[in-house]
C-alpha cells in the first residue's frame, strides 16, 4: 500500500511553518473546494485561512526523530511505500536535508 | 514488501523544467520514487504551474535511471478517456519496464470541467464512473488485440466502449484511491493533489 505524506521538515521552524501557506486550500474542506471550477477563487478561498489551519494538513518537524516518530503511525497502518510531499519553494533544500536526515533513520527503523 | 520511499513532484507550483530538475536530484538522493499530480489548471492563480504529467513522464523517464514514476492521482474519466490513458500508460509502460505506475481518484471540477466543458456530476456517478474506466483500462492492457467500432453512446455511462488494444502497450500496476473507502489519517489530504 503506498501514501502519500505531507511533510514540511526544516531544521528552521518557522520557515518549515511558513512553507505550508502555498497549499492552504488543501485545508479547504472537500465541499469547500469540490465545485470550484477557477484558480483564483481557490486561491481566495485559501488565503482566508488562517496560518494554523494552512498547516494543520502537514507534519511540522525540526527534529529528524521526532519527525520518524510521527510517521511511525502509517508504517504500523501497513504502508509500505511513503511518498513524501514537501510545501516549500526550496525543493532542493528539502531533498537534501531529507536524504540526510530522514530518509537513513527511516530505512534504519522500518527498512 | 521492502520500504520505498518516494519524492511528490508538485505539479501544482513548479514548472516542468524545473520540476523535472528537482526529481533527477530525488533520485540522486536516494528515493525510490517519483509522483507527479496531474492538473490541468493549477490551485492557485499565483506562483502556480500545471504541467501535462504524462509528457512530462516521458521526460523523466529517459533522464532517470532506477526510481520508480507515477501519478498521484490523475483522473480517467472526464477530460481523457479512459482508453486513452490506457494507451498513454501503456506506451511509458513499454519504454521504462516495472517503472510505471498510475494512480488515479475521481477527480475535481477545477481540472475536468473546464477541460471538457462537461457538467460536473455527483460523487456516486464519479466513483461508478472510476471503476468502469479502470475495467476498461485492465481490458485494455490485458485481452487479445481486436479492433471494435463503437456505436453512438446512450448515456454518458455508456460513452466508455471498448477501442483497440495497443500492440506496443505494457500493463503497468494501477492503484486507485477513494475518498470513501480509505483510511484516511490527519496529515493526508483527501485525495492527492
Amino acid at each position: 500500500m503506498m501514501i502519500e505524506m505531507k511533510v514540511s521538515f526544516d531544521s528552521d521552524r518557522q520557515r518549515a511553518m511558513e512553507d505550508t501557506r502555498h497549499w492552504a486550500a488543501l485545508a479547504l474542506s472537500a465541499e469547500e473546494k469540490i465545485s470550484v471550477e477557477d484558480p483564483l477563487e481557490m486561491e481566495r478561498l485559501a488565503d482566508q485561512l488562517p496560518a494554523e489551519r494552512a498547516a494543520q494538513r502537514w507534519i511540522v518537524s525540526t527534529d529528524p526523530d521526532e519527525h520518524v516518530e510521527k510517521i511511525r503511525p502509517y508504517i504500523d497502518m501497513g504502508f509500505r511505500h511513503l511518498v513524501f510531499h514537501a510545501p516549500g519553494p526550496d525543493q532542493a533544500r528539502f531533498l537534501n536535508l531529507y536524504a540526510d536526515q530522514v530518509l537513513p533513520r527511516l530505512r534504519a527503523a522500518f527498512g | 514488501m521492502s520500504l520505498r520511499l518516494g519524492y511528490k513532484a508538485s505539479a501544482e507550483q513548479f514548472g516542468p523544467n524545473e520540476l523535472l530538475d528537482y526529481s533527477i536530484l530525488a533520485e540522486q538522493c536516494g528515493f525510490d520514487s517519483v509522483f507527479i499530480s496531474d492538473h490541468f489548471q493549477p490551485w492557485r492563480h499565483t506562483g502556480g504551474h500545471a504541467p501535462f504529467s504524462i509528457a512530462w513522464m516521458g521526460a523523466l523517464g529517459a533522464r532517470s535511471s532506477r526510481i520508480v514514476m507515477g501519478t498521484s492521482v490523475l483522473t480517467p474519466t472526464f477530460r481523457y478517456h479512459p482508453s486513452v490513458v490506457a494507451q498513454a500508460f501503456g506506451t511509458l509502460g513499454a519504454m521504462f519496464p516495472e517503472r510505471v505506475i498510475l494512480g488515479v481518484g475521481t477527480g475535481e471540477s477545477l481540472n475536468e470541467v473546464p477541460a471538457s466543458g462537461l457538467a460536473w456530476p455527483e460523487p456516486k456517478e464519479r466513483t461508478a464512473r472510476l471503476k468502469e474506466a479502470l475495467t476498461l483500462i485492465r481490458q485494455l492492457w490485458s485481452e487479445p488485440l481486436r479492433y471494435s467500432r463503437s456505436t453512438r453512446a446512450s448515456s454518458p455511462m455508456d460513452s466508455f466502449a471498448p477501442a483497440a488494444r495497443r500492440r506496443s502497450c505494457t500493463a503497468i500496476p494501477c492503484c486507485p484511491t477513494s475518498r470513501q473507502g480509505c483510511r484516511r489519517p490527519a496529515a493526508v489530504p483527501r485525495t492527492s493533489t
